[in-house]
């Protein structure tokens, strides 16, 4: 009698580590992905305010040139490349090295913040991209951002007006949007991100 | 013989016992920490980028020809935000002082201390910086030591340059 209640008690011990076993293997999972989720979101957070910073300082550009001594200003340390004139896109490339807390740095970069720049009559286009250092090259980007100003505006010493921003977060094609003249880029691409 | 066997079968349960207890520690300690990494990252940056957001929006409500500088503060670089409702010209100021980042709004003419600002966020640095073309940097470190900065570009500085020059 004594022997089949500890065979019970056993038996029952082991379900029930099983069924543990079962429920924190789900938990764990589910720890990880939050992790990962909270990274991402972070991660995005962040690029999307350098973004926005560039954006702020290509407001104020009245040329390509303009633009690259702007963004020289606040990253010091920018690749600033020749536009490819042969190939008739006439884009100037500006390549930044930021580090985990999204500052620039000239040691070990986490993440590159690109910005291509070119100019069409009075019209500054810049498309700006934050990948992770290691993912350059398959182009899966943390969040992008393009920005049309209008240089005449700029020139003719009014205010500066964003007049395109368009955004898109993870490279999700089917999210995008423009909003005319609005004042705050952030606003609109924090909001396609959000969707 | 039979006496072993029946320690062994007192033993075993309460050794599988004592490891099923121990792993639900674990697990839930696991989780913990977890939670408690989730939430502190979620925290970081929270007061530097509220303090940043707050200066700019500070910045777009006054934004007018000439209204906003960067100026010195009984020592102390200041943001200088003016406005002027019609009988009165006010300034605000938002500098650092003591550990928090204060706002100060007082008539244009009074001279004024930094102790008399109204502190809004605790902050080690806070450095307002003017760097030409209508616009604005700011870099802090906020009281958890997480650096940020922003730019704002003022959208009036254009109309300011044409008010200076004619």
């Amino acid at each position: 009698m004594k022997k089949k209640a500890t065979s019970l008690f056993l038996l029952e011990l082991i379900l029930a580590m099983l069924i543990f076993f079962m429920a924190a293997a789900i938990c764990v999972s589910m720890f990880a992905k939050a992790h990962e989720m909270n990274k991402k979101s972070q991660e995005l957070n962040s690029a999307v305010l350098v973004e926005k910073n560039l954006a702020e300082m290509l407001s104020r550009a009245v040329s390509v040139d303009d633009a690259c001594r702007l963004v020289t200003q606040l990253y010091p340390h920018a690749e600033i490349s020749a536009p490819v004139k042969d190939t008739g896109s006439g884009i100037t490339e500006v390549r930044i090295a930021l580090d985990d807390d999204f500052l620039e740095t000239t040691g070990q970069s986490a993440y590159q913040l690109t910005a291509d720049l070119s100019e069409d009559r009075d019209l500054l286009t810049a498309g700006l991209h934050v990948y992770p250092a290691d993912d350059t090259e398959n182009g899966t980007s943390v969040y992008d951002l393009t920005v049309e100003n209008s240089l005449s505006s700029n020139v003719s010493a009014s205010a500066g007006n964003i007049s395109d921003v368009s955004a898109s977060a993870g490279n999700t094609s089917d999210v995008s949007a423009s909003a005319v003249n609005t004042s705050d880029p952030l606003k609109s691409g924090t909001e396609e991100a959000a969707s | 013989m039979k006496k072993g066997a029946s320690l062994a079968q007192i033993i075993f349960p309460i050794v599988l016992f004592a490891f099923f207890a121990t792993a639900a520690i674990l697990v839930i300690l696991f989780g913990a920490r977890v939670y408690q990494s989730t939430v502190e990252k979620s925290g970081d940056n929270y007061n530097a980028r509220t303090l940043l957001s707050y200066v700019t929006q500070k910045i777009r409500q006054n934004d007018e020809a000439g209204s906003v500088s960067v100026e010195d503060f009984d020592g102390t670089d200041a943001l200088v935000l003016r406005n002027d409702d019609g009988s009165d010209a006010y300034r605000t100021l938002i500098y650092l002082y003591n550990g928090q980042v204060c706002e100060l709004t007082v008539l244009d003419d009074t001279t004024a201390e930094l102790s008399a600002g109204t502190g809004i966020i605790g902050a080690q640095q806070f450095v307002p910086e003017e760097t030409g073309d209508g616009i604005f940097h700011f870099m802090c470190v906020d009281a958890g030591g997480k650096k940020a900065e922003t730019v704002v570009a003022v959208r009036s500085a254009g109309s300011a340059d044409e008010e200076a020059s004619s």
